[in-house]
């Protein structure tokens, strides 16, 4: 069966929440779990409330996410 | 983390490949005008069942039937109706079989025609060429499936070669790792979606459902009333090829083959 990819789309962070999760603000104004991205934890980029993100995301489940970069 | 299997477990593999090759060759033969897509799933089903493994599909939450039946328009994920085929129907029919724990995966497009006449009209040229570069569009994208190149090796030779002739390839689907899973990691664009060095690199014991799908018009595809089957958003024809390989001894093998 044919699967569908997965798609990435801008989101400001919200509010941060334990364990490098956060809620994230997306374009479409819904407002989603996301999680730090494991090449962003390796290199030590923080990330705090008010940045602007990219966020990774599945068709198959809209309420979750992955950062994986944050623009200057 | 993209699974590695083992030489036993690509065994497995390989044999419900080969029953998942046979049973579709089998579908794919008694495709013809006047059959209903109901048909060709029951068929597929009692196929599969007889030579003792399981449809794969039906494990998929909420899919009831063992093949996805897409005609014309229908990109992928067409749910067998009691359509009855007619002449110069583009069908495309994906099947999958769960065998022994494992997962196999493979779709076919063909033209459904009176088979005994050769002689083609325009229309039917322009399909059949449309079908034979989507093929050969998965065959290279095989080909370029080698231990050391990288996911967006196989995406670039798709793309090109199915975007070289005016076709379009589909942005929102892709191909997949398939095993105890039947979609698994890496994700097989059959475009360029990042730079090639950015995607991941291909090993040996890698599993990969390889996947062209690709339009006569434009790329762009919406989700229909049902909310589960992909069209065309122009309505133009769609075209699907599929085939599990695995990649050993650095180079592809095809696991879904009859013998």
């Amino acid at each position: 069966m044919v699967h569908q990819g997965s798609f990435e789309i801008e989101g400001l962070v919200k509010e941060s929440l334990s364990n490098t999760l956060f809620r994230v603000e997306l374009a479409n104004k819904s407002v989603i779990i996301c999680h730090l991205s494991g090449k962003m934890r390796m290199n030590f980029i923080k990330i705090l409330p008010g940045d602007k993100v990219r966020v990774e995301m599945t068709p198959y489940d809209k309420t979750k996410g992955r950062i994986v970069y944050r623009y200057k | 983390m993209i699974n590695i299997k083992t030489r036993e477990e690509i065994e497995i593999m390989r044999e419900g490949g080969r029953i998942l090759a046979e049973v579709l060759f089998e579908v794919v033969k008694n495709a013809k005008i006047g059959t209903s897509e109901l048909e060709l799933d029951q068929m597929a089903e009692k196929l599969i069942l007889a030579k003792g493994a399981e449809p794969g599909f039906k494990k998929v939450g909420g899919y009831k039937y063992t093949t996805c039946i897409s005609t014309n328009d229908v990109v992928v994920h067409g749910i067998p109706t009691a359509y009855r085929l007619r002449e110069n129907d583009v069908i495309g029919i994906d099947c999958g079989v769960y065998h022994k724990g494992f997962h196999t995966d493979m779709a076919q497009t063909l033209r459904v025609s009176n088979q005994k006449s050769k002689i083609k009209n325009q229309k039917e040229k322009e399909i059949d060429e449309f079908l034979k570069i989507g093929e050969s569009a998965m065959w290279e994208g095989i080909r370029a499936a080698k231990a050391g190149k990288r996911v967006g090796d196989i995406s670039k030779a798709v793309q090109d070669t199915v975007e070289g002739q005016g076709y379009s390839v589909v942005r929102s689907l892709v191909g997949h790792g398939v095993g105890k899973e039947l979609h698994e990691k890496p994700e097989i664009p059959g475009f360029l979606r990042e730079p090639i060095s950015q995607t991941p690199k291909l090993e040996n014991g890698m599993t990969l459902a390889i996947e062209v799908i690709y339009n006569m018009g434009k790329s762009d595809v919406a989700l229909s009333g049902d909310n589960w089957t992909i069209k065309t958003k122009d309505h133009s024809l769609s075209g699907l090829f599929e085939r599990t390989i695995v990649i050993a001894e650095g180079k592809p093998l095809v696991l879904t083959r009859p013998i």
